[in-house]
């Protein structure tokens, strides 16, 4: 039934995320010999044209791409399991659409309030961070009561919430100029063009704050997929874990959708498949999401590079364009199955 | 032990359990009797912590429920829900694991462990199937395994040994006949073990082969408590349930047998 063991699957997994990561490296608009991959670790001489691509454009991109990919993937195995809906998405409770409106809002209106840039990160990504996190707050507060948080009413809420989002969003372009408009439409397809050193030690801090914390909730994260009570019989704070899993997901989705723009479907698919793989225990789930995460949008990240050199193609739209038919098919095959 | 005393609860303007008392030793076996939405699975509910009562109070071993640690409740107390939600693809083995959440005893010991119970329950052939592919009664099997693992051994918590408590609601509801045999032998065992049990069943037969407190709610509210030659004696249960029954002595155990007339 599980197609390979845990430990099996994190050394392919790690294999193939070296192998890509080299292979990223190499690759672009400009194709460089493996040879001077040799030659950057081993000798401190004269760096060459080619040296200089990888240190200060692909190096960084393809770190950041990994971050980003690990973080959305383990997010997105955490929504899951919490919302005990192995299709559920970070998306849903609405921290995406929420990032989107904060970060139109500053694009819009940021230059008459804010000086360009504050600690170095860009304003628009502190807008997103905020918006999706003040959006994944007030779908908590709409779906909890005494009684403790419904499920189902934070997937309602999370719709709503989205909505509401998306229409201010359309409310920022609808006033935007052409300038604007073009930052936000690029800005929402998701970009890694920008990377710097700045926003890879941001995004270490975040992934390794997760990869802190979340093992720890693995076994409750377990017990949730029991039920909400039996996880309580099983001496789980729920409603605690509940609070937790929201801030540490909106943070992780936040902070990624604030670096990178809306890479959608990452979050969704991989744990999916980690889970086929494997099977759904978290202990073993959330690390090997957070490898598969990175790798897929290293991947990504390559072919957005190459497919129309020398432009670019979002890396959202690859994203979507790998992932989507690849979905599609693991649909199709469980239908008809009891869980999907 | 296990008690509750005058506790009320309500959802909405609906009251579930009006003021009901109850106190479970260690050693019983107490069968929750009553018609459909009497209240048996809110009070069990109640009893196991899970909803607070408006009123009232809830000891488990002497003590507020909840001013025991969630930890330390679940060493002490297990719940059997009606109904499981489960639907992602664990293995027999993983979902009865998770009765060893709240044990820090190494793998080792708790797959140890895993097998009794799973031998228990006669579905150790079962250990690495797929969850999600059982059928209902052997999901139902499994269930009740993982249940009794949490509450399988003695329990010591803050260097006491402490009583254990063991919940099941409709746990024989898919069951096949051989398996409700099984089950049955089960609570006896459990009970001889001093567990503390509560049950709560539709089929009045196992409640009087097994209970030794039979427990019958009608509305939310207790209508007749006692052994089962007591509730037989009373007829009490013939007009709770609105039908005409007939009780016979079993040829060879000598208890009462309870039949549709």
């Amino acid at each position: 039934m599980r197609l390979m063991l845990p430990k099996t699957c994190f050394v392919l997994l790690i294999i193939l995320s070296v192998i890509a990561a080299i292979v990223g490296l190499l690759i672009g608009p400009v194709q460089i010999s493996p040879s001077v991959l040799f030659e950057l670790i081993s000798s401190d001489e004269l760096r060459s044209r080619d040296q200089m691509i990888i240190e200060s454009i692909r190096l960084p991109r393809m770190l950041l791409s990994f971050l980003i990919g690990a973080v959305l993937a383990t997010c997105g195995a955490v929504m899951q399991g919490l919302f005990r809906n192995s299709l559920a998405d970070p998306s849903l409770i609405g921290v995406s659409a929420g990032a989107s409106a904060g970060a139109s809002f500053i694009i819009v209106f940021g230059s008459l309030l804010f000086p360009s840039s504050v600690l170095g990160l860009s304003v628009v990504s502190i807008g997103a961070f905020v918006g999706g996190l003040v959006a994944a707050w007030i779908v908590y507060r709409l779906a909890s009561s005494n009684e403790g948080t419904s499920v189902a009413t934070m997937l309602l809420a999370g719709i709503a919430i989205s909505a509401l989002a998306g229409a201010l969003n359309q409310l920022f372009s609808f006033l935007a100029d052409n300038d604007m408009l073009r930052r936000i439409s690029l800005w929402q397809m998701g970009s890694l063009e920008s990377a710097d050193w700045q926003q890879i030690s941001y995004c270490i801090v975040v992934f390794g704050l997760l990869m802190i914390l979340l093992p720890r909730e693995s076994r409750a994260l377990n017990a949730m997929l029991l039920g909400e009570s039996e996880a309580r019989h099983l001496g789980v704070g729920v409603e605690w874990l509940k609070r937790r899993l929201i801030i540490y997901t909106s943070l992780g989705v936040g902070v990624a959708v604030s670096v990178a723009g809306t890479i959608a479907f990452v979050g969704l698919v991989v744990p999916h498949l980690i889970r086929l793989l494997i099977g759904p225990d978290h202990r073993h789930l959330l690390p090997a999401s957070a490898l598969m995460g990175g790798l897929l949008l290293v991947c990504a990240d390559a072919v957005s590079r190459v497919v129309v050199a020398p432009a670019e193609l979002p890396i959202g739209v690859v994203t979507a364009i790998l992932g989507v038919p690849f979905f599609i098919s693991i649909l199709v095959r469980q239908r008809g199955r009891v869980y999907a | 032990m296990l008690s509750v005393q005058s506790a009320s609860l309500s959802s909405g303007k609906i009251l579930r359990v009006n003021n009901m008392s109850l106190t479970c030793e260690p050693g019983s076996i107490t069968a929750l009797l009553g018609p459909n939405g009497a209240g048996k699975t809110s009070l069990l509910k109640l009893l196991s912590g899970e909803l607070t009562a408006d009123c009232g109070e809830l000891l488990l071993n002497d003590r507020q429920i909840h001013d025991w640690k969630p930890k330390e409740r679940a060493k002490m107390l297990a719940c059997l829900p009606q109904q499981s939600t489960l639907n992602f693809p664990f293995t027999v083995q993983e979902v009865v694991l998770m009765g060893r959440i709240p044990y820090d005893t190494g793998a080792i010991y708790d797959r140890e462990i895993v097998r009794q119970v799973l031998d228990a329950v006669d579905s150790w052939h079962l250990v690495d199937r797929n969850y999600t592919e059982l059928s209902g009664g052997e999901k139902q099997r499994i269930q009740l395994a993982r249940v009794l693992a949490q509450v399988w051994q003695s329990c010591e918590v803050e260097g006491q040994t402490r009583s254990r408590v063991l919940l099941l609601d409709e746990p024989s509801s898919s069951l096949d006949i051989a398996h409700q045999q099984l089950l049955q032998n089960i609570v006896l065992d459990m009970s001889q073990q001093d567990v503390v049990v509560i049950i709560v069943v539709h089929d009045l037969n196992f409640a009087f082969s097994c209970a030794n407190q039979l427990v019958l709610m009608s509305d939310g509210q207790l209508v007749a408590q006692g052994t089962p030659k007591q509730m037989m004696a009373n007829n009490v249960l013939q007009d709770v349930f609105g039908v005409k029954l007939e009780y016979i002595d079993h040829p060879t155990t000598g208890k009462p047998v309870v039949m549709l007339n």
